[in-house]
């Protein structure tokens, strides 16, 4: 799995903070053209293997690779010019600029990279590009609307929706969600996967979502996996994990299984 | 060997002393995560303290110690306790900022009081011979200093260790909450901290002025850069380390200063010891082990709002000043050197408040650019391009200090060009490639009648114009946009695909060219340049005056030099002038303390500590509460 279709691929992560041990060797795959979910309980590491996807932090050991590179030793920006973005569990947005400026970051972020030239000026062609990605993803994500407002005058769900119209705008192959449904509300949250359906199928991105809400999970993810503890207890399709005793069990605790607690998982 | 021991006690000595010092800069720091740059001053202050108990009061030196120690230190621990809990929620840079208020407001204090010139401190330890070594006797003030530092470094060390108080402070800068639901009142803990920091600062400014026979404001200021060195070898965390620290920065310092006292292009290098100490802890230290302490808090509110570039109302602002040089003719000079500082302010302006970056070095660029045009002209440059050649000049050194410290964070930035800063001053403003304690001739163009200051303004107006043009230009460019956004957010900007280290160096390049203009400008004014008119702390209180002329890029760079140069030309009492610096520092720590809009909910969070000092800590309501259910629930 570690070709160049193959989108993003770790493979035994470890990441131990002190002598606490997080993560312990997940592997995972979340190629293009699909929506694969990371689902757990608090605390099974699932953040933590976004970080170390992204490269906000090194893993004590296995391997990260995007489209067929390692890009383990890389920092964040690299991976991301190598077409990695992700959205933050708690928004990181830039709350000095407008909405517009904070999607037509997403993309001129990108173009001026690790070239000083770049962050001075850009090419001619630059403009017009940025203008469409920033068009674009705004429609894309329903929110042209609120283009000239300030992502602190808004509502928790329209800064989400700013944040993933920021990735989208950046054109990134594959993209990280974490989290991206909290604070919406159930419509906000129908709505909302119904445009990362239409991201993986019009532009054939890659998404790896980590997620609670588990009728977004179920609803939109072709593919799951699950952690908990910080290891990985089980893989497959939504129908099977809602099947499985071993998510249930994670989810609703070893004796509720036993004495046949409903069989679907949250949902 | 014989003729090294000399050296090595009075090294030993020092160095103690400066640990001292250090370790209640970083318990302080570790307690509260505001890292105090007045640390110095405080130490200055308790120093004058015991200076007027003892030489104008006549009191017994044990007695007047004791004040000072227990008593002065204990009451500026608890009023600097007070404004590290205004500045907790705010960012790193802010909290640099209100620090930095506080400094120019107590030195600005001191020499209200005590005046500029350096007083005679007679020793109060005995300076009989304890023993003798090779080629040197030490004596008991000697003796008495280092086994003091040494004690206070040991019980320190046992009381973090042992005592549940010591452990409290390790742990209430992580979450002061879960402190406080554990009984602990984490004021109360906080308090501790620095009440106990304040009097190893006050002991440590007392024993250094009693080592050096004088009290000084402005050397003992610069302890707290002394105790940068100590810290920096201490990973500005562990505390016994901090003493060693001092003591090699003690011992190099004096080391140093044997070896080149006979080369004089070496001058000065001594007092730069503990900055190169500093830069090479920034190089050499990983950064997982230089993390900041406190909680991380975002610089919400702090980016200067992108404003209209062309706002119609900078037509008619452009047509008073130019009336300015016929209406205010007896205060022009300061005008002209309000206008010179214009492009050191908007410098600062994009480094500070649009980028979310700092620096306490940029009067150190001003000088190097000063000292550049008189070095030009003098060799036949025409007049522009020697001030180009001047903001050029200012970039290599902008690269030498950002590239170590912008790797890591604010603070280590803030130390790094801090130190920079007065390490310029210290080493190279006395050279001969600099001003070579002179003033350098800076003429002003031959032409248009600009020899008259009337003229002049009229030149310096439009470099004034011109520099807000290209900082404005810059804000409203990609680059701004960035640097808005690395303000806000450098994680998401690095995982957009931004290089923010690259980011974060072009701005500080800029910034420093900028000022290094600004330098060259105002020398022209004077007619000259010399080491009187760039001294390091004046870049402190640039600082602080910015922080207060509001965060719009043109009210700001147009206020802050009138504050800072015409209105002080108003005043004829020069203590007056000091009480208008107190007012700036003091007002710096409120800028700094408002800066995320939620001084209110301070003052109601004091209010729920009130009702906690009338009821008990959380603990306790919880417990009650328990209580009453059950009573409730029995039968």
């Amino acid at each position: 799995m570690t070709g160049s279709d193959s989108g993003l691929v770790i493979q035994d992560i470890v990441v131990k903070y002190g002598g606490h041990l997080a993560v312990n060797r997940i592997s995972l795959a979340a190629p293009r053209g699909r929506i694969t979910g990371l689902i757990g309980p608090n605390g099974a590491g699932k953040t933590t293997t976004f970080n170390a996807c992204s490269g906000l932090l090194r893993p004590t050991s296995g391997e990260v690779h995007l489209f067929g590179h390692d890009v383990t030793a890389l920092p964040p920006q690299r991976r991301a010019q190598r077409g990695l973005g992700r959205t933050f569990q708690r928004m990181e947005l830039f709350d000095s600029l407008s909405v517009r400026e904070n999607v037509a970051l997403g993309r001129e972020a990108g173009i001026a990279g690790s070239r000083p030239w770049r962050h001075l000026r850009g090419a001619r062609s630059d403009a017009q590009t940025i203008a469409e990605a920033v068009e674009d993803a705004l429609r894309l994500c329903g929110i042209s609307a609120l283009a000239s407002r300030r992502p602190a005058d808004l509502s928790t769900g329209q800064r989400r929706l700013v944040e993933l119209a920021r990735c989208v705008a950046g054109g990134f192959s594959i993209m990280l969600l974490d989290e991206p449904s909290s604070g919406l509300d159930k419509q906000e949250t129908v709505a909302f996967g119904q445009i990362l359906r239409s991201l993986v199928e019009a532009q054939g991105v890659g998404i790896l979502i980590v997620e609670h809400d588990m009728s977004l999970v179920m609803s939109v993810c072709d593919y799951l996996h699950v952690l908990d503890f910080g290891q990985p207890i089980f893989q497959g399709t939504p129908a099977e994990v809602n099947a499985s005793d071993i998510v249930r069990a994670a989810y609703l605790g070893s004796e509720a299984v036993e004495v046949g607690l409903p069989a679907e998982v949250g949902v | 060997m014989s003729e090294w021991l000399p050296f090595l006690v009075f090294g030993v000595t020092t160095g103690a002393i400066y640990g001292l010092s250090a370790m209640g800069l970083v318990l302080t720091y570790k307690t509260s995560g505001v890292f105090n740059i007045a640390h110095g001053t405080v130490c200055a202050s308790a120093a004058f303290t015991f200076y007027t108990l003892r030489q104008v009061h006549d009191v017994p030196w044990p007695i007047a110690a004791a004040l000072v120690v227990f008593v002065y230190g204990a009451v500026a621990g608890l009023l600097l306790e007070r404004m590290a809990m205004l500045l907790a929620d705010v960012s790193v840079t802010y909290k640099i900022v209100g620090t930095v208020g506080l400094f120019v407001a107590i030195q600005a204090g001191i020499t209200l009081i005590y005046g500029d010139i350096a007083k005679n401190f007679e020793p109060f330890l005995s300076q009989d011979k304890a023993f003798g070594l090779p080629g040197v006797d030490v004596t008991y003030d000697n003796l008495i200093t280092v086994v003091g530092c040494v004690l206070a470094a040991a019980g320190l060390a046992v009381f973090f260790r042992v005592a549940r108080l010591g452990i409290a402070m390790r742990a209430v800068v992580d979450d002061p909450q879960l402190i406080d639901i554990t009984g602990y009142s984490p004021v109360r803990v906080r308090r501790t901290a620095w009440v106990i920091g304040s009097s190893f600062a006050a002991a440590s400014g007392v024993l250094l002025a009693s080592n050096q026979a004088q009290v000084d404001v402005n050397v003992l200021a610069l302890l707290v850069v002394q105790a940068f060195g100590a810290a920096t070898i201490a990973r500005f965390q562990s505390l016994p380390m901090c003493l060693v620290g001092g003591v090699i920065v003690g011992v190099l310092q004096k080391l140093i200063s044997k070896e080149i006292g006979s080369q004089p292009s070496l001058q000065g290098l001594d007092a730069a010891t503990p900055v190169l100490i500093l830069f090479i802890g920034l190089l050499v230290i990983p950064r997982s082990r230089l993390v900041e302490v406190g909680r991380q808090v975002r610089a919400r509110g702090f980016s200067s709002r992108a404003g209209k570039a062309y706002s119609w109302w900078y037509v008619p602002l452009i047509g008073v000043a130019l009336l300015i040089p016929q209406l205010d003719e007896a205060h022009l000079f300061a005008w002209n050197l309000a206008l010179a500082q214009v492009t050191l302010f908007a410098s600062l302006h994009l480094l500070v408040r649009t980028s979310g970056q700092i620096s306490l070095c940029h009067i150190g660029f001003s000088a190097l650019g000063a000292a550049t045009v008189a070095h030009m002209l003098g060799r036949g440059v025409p007049f522009p391009l020697a001030v180009l050649i001047a903001g050029a000049v200012c970039v290599p050194p902008a690269l030498v200090i950002a590239v170590p410290a912008i790797r890591l964070s604010s603070l280590y930035l803030a130390l790094a060009t801090f130190g920079f800063g007065i390490a310029l001053a210290a080493f190279a403003y006395g050279k001969s490639w600099m001003f070579a304690s002179q003033n350098r001739p800076v003429d002003r163009p031959q032409m248009w009648g600009l020899q008259s200051d009337s003229r002049y303004f009229y030149l310096l107006l439009g470099v004034a114009v011109l520099a807000l043009f290209v900082v404005t230009v810059v804000e409203r460019s990609r680059l701004g946009r960035l640097l808005r956004g690395l303000s806000d957010s450098p994680v998401a900007l690095s995982t957009l695909g931004l290089d923010v280290n690259i980011c974060r160096v072009l701005v500080f390049c800029i910034s420093g060219a900028l000022a290094g203009v600004s330098g060259a400008m105002y020398a022209s004014v004077f007619g000259g340049a010399s080491p009187d008119s760039f001294n390091y702390a004046q870049s402190l209180v640039v600082l602080a005056v910015l922080a207060i002329s509001g965060s719009r890029l043109v009210p700001a760079v147009l206020v802050a030099p009138v504050l800072l140069y015409v209105v002080p030309n108003y005043i004829d009492n020069p203590d007056h002038y000091k009480l208008l610096q107190i007012g700036f520092g003091l007002a710096a720590i409120y800028a700094a303390a408002a800066s995320t809009g939620r001084l209110g909910s301070y003052f109601a969070a004091r209010g729920v500590a009130a009702k906690d000092r009338l009821h008990g800590p959380a603990a306790v309501r919880v417990d009650r509460l328990r209580s009453a259910h059950l009573v409730r629930t029995q039968p």
